[in-house]
């Protein structure tokens, strides 16, 4: 195949560590749960089903240090396998309630068969360690996973203390290794948050390439000539790719976006608010009413009325949507390969959990998008971006401006009114931990035990989701109560290491809580990578 | 509604008394239960407000009024309720009350954000169950070990001054925040505003085209002099998509490196080592060295 243009779809996967073993059940641990039931593991089945058919398919996906800790967590695993059984047993009774309605009970019998299939995958196939699936794939050379800084952390909002961006990656490497056996070649900076003097510290970690944003490209000094279409070299070396905002729109956009047809699965209509049974009462968490992942309707239209869904129907919308956006990519470069001096690279980054979890049928959009791309077209060819710098490694180089894929492309959504006042405490703690790890550079034993506790702390209080779930008020009251958490046990873990009072039973009951980088070393929140 | 069996259906209109529903379609039974619903909400809404009305006028009725209020919505929803034997969803499902609480927001941020939805809005004050079981004070935040002023850039034109002072101290004098910028060979206080807390912050939109690493914020109070005391100094702020250039040369008064030379010396990031609201080196000080105007005004160098 010689093809005219590359994609590159590019998925990023992450959730924070949500992790309570103190309680029996977790509310917000149902965010993992439900993105392992909508998202990873519907994606693993749709990659492995083209492998198994010789489909060429191309997908760099990260998988944040996060998200591989929880995917790795025993509790985690134990209690997935029990929110599977919850709903299976769920599924028995609202067999029996729509035992008459020819409109919902089909429904019901999808879900039956879906939750079956999920758990014979999750316990029988990968002996609930869903990160073998992709570990495999990669090394089958389909997947290319990279990391993302440690607890994505925001860095053009931590870069005061350049230590906290060294720890961050020191972390993000070590566990990708730790886990999947390799050091990454490339990095999707959370929220594709880039500032410069950050290509220098990853050229120090072997990073090879990152995304921007597509000003990022295109407002770099000096504008390269082919914009987001090639990627661009940084001053220190590593490429920077830049999303392309054609293929960004046809997904994301909420008029012209695929996952608003009103044919697809709705989303926020879930038997978990609208049945009241013993049967579903046995998934919610201490009575509140909460999503349970039996969700009836399709989008149907504005408004409250809403149609039974019917999946076989999705799924062929699905097939067409794919059919669409292979058509609008071989147009898109066939025109750009007309003035380009070489193939252009069309990069399409999405959030990993919009398909499955928010667009329920996406898994099955990607699977139609590679097997047509494969079998009916020669213009396009899905490529890794290691993969594209291995055949066209020669990239003009550009300084790309201070950037993020956030709302207005900037920091804003990070820096705001409802969050801006965690950045004075992270700041003084990194400034802290930085001022530990020289004044104590061979710790060992009880300080040692509470310097790396207060490095897992500030890495946990980093994570950008808090700043953001503040932002867009989902969540808040979590949260909030995550941040003041993780800073108040690293003020007293710091405490602790000042004054040489240790406080055994405290740093037993933290370390279980919160134990997030088994590995972790203090040291990292040092100018020098530690990996 | 829509999801409720036939069976559940019929229940649920013979106990709106509706006539015939046994020999209604899913469909028509659907629309009959929610005919009679609205009927019955805007029949009891209108008794309550008729009855509230009457008892308007007075002060000491207030308390009457919201007495019959409360009892008019009780009434409403027992009447709901009662309708069948088991519990039913109401006719605008919580679901879409989530849906359209983030609604307003952009879209990526819409999506992305699905990722932590769980539960409706509201919900919330019903977490009092989870406490902090380490006996964190999570209403309050551990006091910051100094004085401490932090500086960040939210878009090209705003920045963030954040400060925190130790208890008391914005009341010991009139501090201001001052925002400038080095160029023409001149610091020029671009910006100035009071501070009245010992914690707070201020958002300046400032000029984009400001060149960068050479904005400087600093927090201090005149003296009976006239001079500005600084106390606190943070500087050299990244700007997007401008970036700190060599033209700022040798023959400036005091060009980049000199002048983060100057900000190192007085500590990672301009802050002051040891500050304090009277502490730190003066704009006096910085004027000596050929940088500052002690008055704030642009300065020859």
């Amino acid at each position: 195949m010689n093809p005219k243009g590359y994609f590159s779809l590019v998925l990023h996967a992450h959730l924070p560590f949500v992790r309570h073993p103190e309680y029996e059940r977790f509310l917000e641990e149902d965010w993992f749960f439900e993105a392992l039931t909508e998202t990873y593991l519907p994606l693993l089945e749709k990659f492995e089903g083209m492998e198994r058919d010789g489909i060429h398919f191309r997908v760099t996906m990260s998988l944040t240090p996060p998200l591989l800790s929880m995917m790795t967590d025993p509790l985690l695993q134990q209690r997935f396998v029990r929110y599977l059984d919850e709903r299976l047993s769920g599924i028995e009774g609202e067999l029996k309630r729509t035992q008459d309605d020819p409109y919902y009970h089909p429904v019901v019998q999808y879900y039956q068969q879906r939750f079956t299939r999920l758990r014979e995958q999750f316990v029988d196939q990968y002996h609930l360690d869903v990160t073998r699936g992709f570990r495999r794939l990669m090394e089958n050379g389909y997947l290319e996973i990279i990391t993302c800084s440690a607890t994505h952390g925001f860095f053009p909002l931590l870069a005061t203390e350049e230590e906290s961006l060294y720890a961050q990656l020191s972390m993000a490497v070590r566990t990708h290794e730790r886990i999947l056996g390799k050091r990454p070649k490339g990095i999707w900076l959370a929220e594709c948050g880039y500032t410069p003097g950050v290509d220098r510290i990853l050229a120090e970690f072997g990073i090879e390439f990152f995304f921007v944003d597509s000003h990022g490209v295109l407002d770099a000094t000096p504008t390269p000539k082919y914009g987001v279409h090639r990627p661009i070299r940084t001053p220190h070396g590593p490429a920077a790719f830049g999303r392309d905002y054609e293929s960004s729109k046809q997904v994301w956009s909420a008029e012209e976006g695929y996952p608003g047809d009103t044919i697809y699965r709705e989303f926020y209509r879930d038997a978990g608010f609208d049945v009241d049974e013993p049967h579903i009462e046995a998934m919610r968490h201490a009575g509140i009413k909460s999503f349970t992942g039996l969700k009836y309707h399709r989008i149907t239209g504005k408004g409250d009325w809403k149609e039974p869904y019917h999946p076989q129907w999705a799924s062929d919308r699905a097939a067409e949507h794919a059919g669409n956006f292979l058509h609008n990519r071989q147009l898109q470069v066939q025109h750009l390969s007309s003035y380009m001096d070489r193939p252009p690279i069309v990069v399409a980054p999405y959030d990993a959990e919009l398909f499955g979890h928010w667009w329920y049928e996406g898994p099955q959009w990607i699977d139609f998008l590679f097997r047509k791309m494969a079998c009916d077209q020669h213009d396009v060819e899905a490529i890794t971006p290691s993969e594209y710098l291995n055949r066209f490694g020669d990239l003009e180089t550009a300084q790309p401006p201070e950037c993020s894929w956030g709302a207005g492309g900037y920091n804003e959504v990070w820096l705001n009114g409802s969050n801006d006042w965690i950045y004075p405490y992270l700041h003084a703690a990194a400034e802290r931990i930085s001022q530990l790890a020289q004044r104590f550079p061979d710790a060992d034993g009880d300080q040692r035990w509470a310097l790396d506790q207060a490095a897992r702390e500030l890495l946990l209080a980093q994570s950008s989701d808090w700043a953001f779930i503040m932002k867009t008020a989902t969540s808040v009251e979590y949260a909030v109560r995550r941040t003041k958490t993780h800073i108040h046990r690293f003020n007293r873990l710091a405490d602790m290491v000042e004054s040489g009072h240790y406080d055994h039973e405290y740093l037993r009951a933290v370390a279980e809580r919160d134990s997030l980088f088994p590995d972790i070393d203090y040291r990292i929140f040092r100018k020098s990578p530690l990996v | 509604m829509n999801t409720k069996t036939v069976k559940e259906l019929k229940e649920i209109a013979k106990g709106l008394g509706i006539a015939g529903y046994s020999k209604l379609l899913k469909e028509e039974l659907l629309k009959a239960i929610s005919a009679a619903t609205k009927k019955a909400a805007k029949s009891n809404k209108k008794a309550a407000s008729k009855k509230a009305s009457k008892e308007t006028t007075t002060p000491a009725k207030t308390a009457k009024k919201k007495t019959a209020k409360k009892a008019a919505k009780k009434k409403t929803v027992k009447k709901a309720g009662a309708t069948s034997s088991k519990q039913v969803s109401t006719s605008k499902p919580e679901a879409e009350i989530v849906a359209r609480g983030v609604a307003e927001q952009n879209e990526e941020e819409r999506i992305e954000s699905a990722k932590f939805v769980t539960t409706a809005p509201g919900t919330e004050a019903l977490r009092g169950q989870y406490p902090p079981d380490l006996g964190e004070d999570i209403e309050n935040l551990p006091s910051l070990p100094e004085p401490r002023l932090t500086f960040l850039q939210q878009k090209p034109g705003v920045l963030l001054a954040r400060w925190h002072l130790a208890p008391g101290h914005s009341q010991q004098a009139a501090l201001m925040l001052r925002i400038g910028v080095l160029a023409d060979q001149q610091f020029y206080i671009k910006q100035e505003v009071s501070v009245n807390s010992d914690d707070g912050s201020h958002y300046f939109h400032v000029d984009p085209g400001w060149p960068a690493g050479s904005v400087y914020l600093q927090l201090g109070h005149f003296n009976a002099s006239g001079e500005f005391v600084v106390a606190i100094r943070r500087g050299t702020v990244r700007l997007p998509r401008l970036f700190a250039h060599s033209s700022l040369g040798v023959n400036w008064a005091l060009g980049t490196a000199d002048f983060q030379q100057e900000v190192q010396q007085s500590g990672p990031l301009g802050r002051v080592p040891q500050p304090g609201v009277l502490g730190g080196p003066s704009s006096a000080d910085l004027a000596r060295a050929g940088a500052l105007s002690s008055s704030g005004m642009p300065r020859k160098g």
